[in-house]
C-alpha cells in the first residue's frame, strides 16, 4: 500500500477514495471546477456511473456532483 | 425603504424564504427579456419598509453562468442595504464558500441558517452562536418550509441595517499584498467594499476588471508576476483558502453525531439512479407527467369549455345583431377576437396541472436526476440531458405544447444546447395540430388512421433530435457551451404552497405575455382576412339569393294565422337570430333540466317568436320548418360570401402568390391560406380551411367537403401533413422564443427555418410519391424511414464542443 495510485477521476472504480492533486485547467472550466469544490487536496467519493456510462457521481465537500467523463479526465485523482 | 437582497447558493432555500419573508399577497415583479430573472416583493416590520429581492442561486460570483451575472451585477449596480445570506444547514461546508464573497463586499450581511430539520435529521448539532461570533454577522435559524423564523430573521434584518458593521474577512496571505495594492488603485464609485472589487480584478472578471478601466495586459504582467514570485495559480489559490477556511469553520461550529447514517437520499438514489431501474422509473414519471396534465388536463377542459362558450354566447349576444346576411363588421370583428383569446384560454387547465408538475418535480430535486441519466443521449445531438423535460412537455408523445416546454429550457446550464432546445421544442407534437390530423386522416386516411396517426407522433423526435444536430453544428457552432458539472442536491418535499404558487404565477405570465401578442395578431389576421372583401358582382348576387330565400319565407307566412307578426321584416330578422342563438346555447346545455330552463328563459324574453322555435300549433309548425330553411340558406349564402371574401382578400391574395413555390408540395392557394392563419393559433387551420370548403355545402362535414371535393389526393395529404409536422410554430411559441432567447433574431430564425424545411420536405416526398406512384401512406412510412435514418447519423456526427476553455488565461498562453 505505499505505493502511490494516480488516476484520472474519469478512471475512478465505484466507491474508491481519493484526495485531488494539484491539476491544470484553464478558462471558465476552472473556474467552474473550482467553485463547486474541486480543489487540489479535497477528499473525493467516486459515487456512481450513469446509466448510459457517462456522466459519473462523485461526493465532494460533503455533497453530490455529477460531472462528465470529458471533464472529469483534466482532474488528477491520488487514491486512498 | 430598507433594500433586502436574498442570496445564496442554489436549492438552499431562497425562494422559499423569500414567499415566507412576504406572504401570498406579495406584488411580484418579473423583468422580462432576462432569462432568469429576478423577483421583488414589498413588507413593512416594525415600521419600516422592506424590499425584498430574490436573486438566483450562485456557487459563486465568477461569470460562469448566466444566474451568477444577474445576481453579482445585481449586488454591483443596485446597492442592497442588507444581504441576507441564506445557507444550507445541512450543507453549511460549501455554502460558506459563498458566503466569505459576500462578506467581502463589505455590506451588513445576515446568514439564515435554513432547512434546520434536515441538519437535525442528519444528526448535526450546529453552534450558531459560535458561527455569528466567528463570522462577527447575525445567524438565524429557519425552516423555510414549515415558516419557522421569520420574526428572527425580520428584526436581524433592522438590527444589521441599523448597525452598520464588516464581518469577518478571509486572510488571503501571499495575496494579501496585492489586494492591498489593488484596493488603493480601484476608485469605483460605489457602497461596495474596494477590497471586493481588488479580489475580483485579481479573478480577473472582466466586468469588474472593465469598470476599473484596467487594461487586461496589465493584468497578465501581473498575473505572470505572482506565478513567478509565489508559485501559485491565483485561481486555485483563493479557491483553496475559501474551502479550507469554510473547513475550518464548520469543525468550529457543528459537531457530527458519532455514526454516520446513510441519508435518505443516498438510498433512494440507488433505486432511481440505478443502472437498470433508472430509465424504467424515469419512462414512468415522463408518462405519469403526461398523462396527468395533457391527456387529463385535455379532458378537464371539456368541463371548463361550456363556460367559455357561454362567455362567448354572452358577448355574441352585446354584438349588433345581424340583419339576416347583413353581419355588421364589429359583430364579425367581435367574434374572431372571442374566438382567438378562447382557444388559447382552453388550455389553461392543461398549463396549470402541467406547471404544477414541473414545480414538485423541480422541488424535489429529480430535475438534475434526469440529466444525469440522459445527458449521454442528449449530448451527442448537441442538447444537454436538461433537455428531456422541455421536449417532453413540448409533445414527446401525441401532443404536448411548445408553450410550457420551452419556458421549462430556463435551467439548462449550457448557453448552446439551451438554444437549441428552445429552437427544437416547437417541432415536437402540438396538441392544437391534432384536430388538423385527424381533420385530413379522416378525409384521406379512414382506414390507417392508427398507423398514421403512429408514423405522425413518433417521427417528431427523430425530426427534433436531427435538427438540433443540424443547428448546433452550423448556427449555434460558435455559441458558448458550458462543462457538464452540476449538483445533485438531496430530496426535498415540495410544499403545497409554492407549488400552488409557482403554477398560478407562471399561468398568469402566460396568458398576460402571450395573450396580448396573439390578441395583436389576430387583429392583423382579421384585417387581412376581411379587405378589400368581395366584389359588388358577388355581393349583389347573394343578395339576390337572400331575397329569394325572404320572399319564399314570406309566402308560406302569408298563409298563416301569424303573418300580421312576420310582415315586418325586422322580425323575421330576429326570428333567425333568435333560432341561432338557441341553438348554440341547447348544444352546450349540461343536462336535461339545464335544457327546460333554457326553454323557459327563451319563452318568458320572446313569448311570440319562440312559438315558431318551439311550435305548438300547426301554422307554427309550417313556419318553424320554414324558419330552418331560412337560417340554412342564410349560412350557406354567408359561407359563400366569406370564402368568396378570404379568396379575395390580402391573406388569399398571399397564398396565391405562394402557389409558384408552394405547388411543388402540391399545395394550391387554399391550403396556404390556412397555413399562414394557422400563426394566430393552430386551430384557425382547420377553421379556415373549413370555412373554405363549407362554401355552397351547408351540412358537409368538412372531412366530407374535402374528399368529395376531389381536388386533392392522399398524396397531397401526405404533402400537407408533412408541413404541419414540421410547421408552422404558432405566435405563442414565438413570442416564448423570444422571452426565453432574449433576441428577435433566433424569433425569425425559428419562424423560417421551420417553414422552408416544412415545404422542402413535403415537396421533395411529394414528388418522390408522384414519381414512384407510392400510396399516400408509403410516402410517410418513407418519410418517417428518412428522419429516423438522418437522425441516426447526425447522433454519430462529432461536432466541437470545447469552446469554454477559451477562458481568459488560455488566450495569453
Ligand atoms: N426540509 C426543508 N425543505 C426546505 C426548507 N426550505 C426550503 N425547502 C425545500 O427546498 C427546495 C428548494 O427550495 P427553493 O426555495 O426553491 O430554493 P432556491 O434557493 O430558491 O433555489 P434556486 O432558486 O434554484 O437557487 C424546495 O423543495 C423547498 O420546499 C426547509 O427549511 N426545510
Ligand atoms: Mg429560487
Amino acid at each position: 500500500m505505499s505505493e502511490k495510485k494516480i488516476l484520472p477521476l474519469s478512471e475512478m472504480q465505484t466507491n474508491q477514495k481519493g484526495r485531488i492533486r494539484t491539476y491544470s485547467v484553464q478558462g471558465l472550466l476552472k473556474q467552474k471546477l473550482y467553485n463547486m469544490g474541486f480543489v487540489p487536496g479535497s477528499e473525493i467519493l467516486m459515487v456512481r456511473t450513469a446509466p448510459l456510462m457517462d456522466p459519473i457521481e462523485v461526493m465532494i465537500q460533503n455533497y453530490f456532483v455529477t460531472i462528465r467523463k470529458d471533464e472529469a479526465k483534466i482532474i488528477e485523482v491520488e487514491v486512498i | 425603504m430598507i433594500k433586502v437582497a436574498l442570496a445564496g447558493q442554489p436549492n438552499c432555500g431562497k425562494s422559499t424564504i423569500f414567499t415566507m419573508l412576504s406572504g401570498v399577497n406579495q406584488h411580484i415583479a418579473n423583468y422580462p427579456g432576462v432569462t432568469v430573472d429576478k423577483k421583488t416583493a414589498y413588507l413593512s416590520h416594525g415600521g419600516e419598509k422592506i424590499e425584498v429581492v430574490d436573486l438566483p442561486g450562485t456557487y459563486s460570483f465568477s461569470s460562469f453562468s448566466l444566474e451568477e451575472r444577474v445576481a453579482k451585477n445585481y449586488l454591483i449596480d443596485e446597492n442592497p442595504d442588507v444581504i441576507l445570506n441564506i445557507i444550507d444547514a445541512s450543507n453549511i461546508k460549501r455554502s460558506l464558500y459563498l458566503t466569505f464573497q459576500l462578506l467581502e463586499l463589505g455590506r451588513p450581511v445576515v446568514i439564515v441558517l435554513n432547512m434546520m430539520d434536515v441538519a437535525k435529521r442528519r444528526g448535526l448539532d450546529i453552534d450558531a452562536g459560535k458561527l455569528s461570533e466567528m463570522l462577527k454577522v447575525r445567524v438565524v435559524e429557519a425552516v423555510g418550509s414549515r415558516n419557522i423564523g421569520k420574526k428572527d430573521i425580520l428584526s436581524s434584518i433592522l438590527e444589521a441595517n441599523s448597525h452598520k458593521a464588516t464581518g469577518f474577512e478571509i486572510n488571503y496571505e501571499e495575496l494579501e499584498p496585492y489586494i492591498a495594492r489593488f484596493t488603493e488603485k480601484i476608485s469605483i464609485e460605489s457602497e461596495i467594499a474596494p477590497r471586493w472589487f481588488a479580489i475580483k480584478a485579481l479573478e480577473a472578471d472582466d466586468t469588474v476588471l472593465a469598470k476599473a478601466g484596467i487594461p487586461k495586459e496589465e493584468m497578465d504582467a501581473q498575473y505572470k508576476k505572482i506565478h513567478s514570485e509565489h508559485n501559485i495559480d491565483i485561481d486555485s489559490f483563493l479557491a483553496a483558502i475559501r474551502y479550507q477556511s469554510a473547513d475550518y469553520l464548520y469543525h468550529k461550529s457543528v459537531k457530527e453525531a458519532s455514526e454516520k447514517k446513510e441519508t435518505l437520499t443516498s438510498k433512494a438514489d440507488k433505486i432511481i439512479l440505478n443502472r437498470w431501474l433508472a430509465f424504467p422509473f424515469l419512462a414512468g414519471v415522463i408518462y405519469l407527467v403526461y398523462q396527468l396534465s395533457i391527456v387529463l388536463g385535455y379532458k378537464l377542459t371539456n368541463y371548463t369549455w361550456p363556460y367559455l362558450a357561454m362567455v362567448k354566447n354572452f358577448i355574441i349576444s352585446i354584438l349588433p345583431e345581424p340583419q339576416f346576411i347583413d353581419v355588421p363588421m364589429l359583430t364579425d370583428f367581435g367574434i374572431w377576437m372571442t374566438n382567438s383569446a378562447l382557444a388559447l384560454l382552453n388550455y389553461v387547465p392543461i398549463f396549470l396541472i402541467l406547471f404544477a408538475l414541473i414545480a414538485i418535480i423541480e422541488d424535489i430535486g429529480y430535475m438534475p436526476r434526469i440529466a444525469f441519466i440522459l445527458d449521454r443521449l442528449f449530448k451527442r445531438f448537441g442538447l444537454h440531458g436538461q433537455s428531456t423535460l422541455p421536449l417532453v412537455l413540448g409533445g414527446a408523445f401525441i401532443g404536448g405544447c411548445a408553450v410550457p416546454g420551452i419556458m421549462a429550457t430556463k435551467g439548462i446550464a449550457d448557453d448552446r444546447a439551451r438554444l437549441a432546445t428552445i429552437l427544437t421544442v416547437p417541432y415536437m407534437n402540438c396538441l392544437a395540430k391534432v384536430p388538423f390530423y385527424a381533420l385530413l386522416l379522416g378525409a384521406f386516411f379512414e382506414g390507417q388512421m392508427t398507423t398514421m396517426m403512429f408514423f405522425i407522433s413518433t417521427v417528431t423526435i427523430f425530426i427534433a433530435l436531427s435538427v438540433a444536430r443540424i443547428i448546433t453544428l452550423t448556427f449555434l457552432k460558435n455559441r458558448e457551451t458550458a462543462p457538464f458539472v452540476m449538483e445533485l442536491p438531496p430530496y426535498h418535499l415540495p410544499t403545497l404552497k409554492g407549488v400552488v404558487l409557482r403554477s398560478f404565477q407562471r399561468v398568469w405570465l402566460y396568458i398576460k405575455k402571450v395573450g396580448s401578442i396573439v390578441l395583436a395578431v389576430a387583429v392583423v389576421l382579421f384585417v387581412l382576412l376581411q379587405f378589400p372583401g368581395a366584389s359588388d358582382e358577388v355581393v349583389s348576387e347573394m343578395r339576390a339569393d337572400a331575397d329569394a330565400a325572404l320572399v319564399k319565407f314570406d309566402q308560406t307566412a302569408k298563409k298563416t294565422q301569424y303573418y300580421e307578426t312576420l310582415k315586418d321584416k325586422e322580425n323575421v330578422y330576429k326570428l333567425v337570430n333568435l333560432y341561432n342563438s338557441y341553438r348554440a346555447q341547447k348544444m352546450i346545455a349540461s343536462s336535461p333540466e339545464a335544457a327546460e330552463k333554457l326553454d323557459v328563459a327563451f319563452r318568458e324574453a320572446n313569448p311570440v317568436l319562440f312559438g315558431f322555435i318551439s311550435p305548438d300549433d300547426a301554422d307554427q309548425k309550417k313556419i318553424n320548418r320554414e324558419v330552418r330553411g331560412l337560417a340554412r340558406a342564410s349560412q350557406t349564402i354567408l359561407n359563400k360570401l366569406k370564402s368568396e371574401k378570404i379568396e379575395t382578400s390580402f391573406l388569399g391574395m398571399f397564398g396565391k402568390s405562394l402557389e409558384p413555390v408552394t405547388q411543388f408540395a402540391g399545395f394550391d392557394w387554399r391550403v396556404n391560406v390556412a397555413f399562414l392563419s394557422s400563426f394566430a393559433a393552430r386551430e384557425s387551420a382547420v377553421a379556415t380551411i373549413g370555412s373554405i370548403y363549407e362554401s355552397g355545402k351547408t351540412d358537409a362535414r368538412a372531412e366530407e367537403a374535402i374528399s368529395e371535393d376531389g381536388l386533392y389526393t392522399p398524396l397531397h395529404a401526405v404533402a400537407m401533413l408533412i408541413f404541419m409536422i414540421l410547421t408552422p410554430p404558432c405566435i405563442a411559441t414565438m413570442i416564448v422564443v423570444r422571452m426565453q432567447s432574449g433576441s428577435y433574431k433566433w424569433m425569425v430564425f425559428a419562424i423560417f427555418f421551420p417553414m422552408l424545411l416544412g415545404v422542402v420536405m413535403a415537396s421533395v416526398f411529394f414528388n418522390i410519391g408522384m414519381l414512384f406512384s407510392l400510396t399516400g401512406v408509403q410516402t410517410m412510412f418513407a418519410f418517417y424511414l428518412f428522419m429516423l435514418a438522418s437522425a441516426i447519423i447526425l447522433g454519430f456526427v462529432k461536432g466541437k464542443s470545447i469552446n469554454w476553455k477559451g477562458g481568459y488565461l488560455e488566450k495569453n498562453q
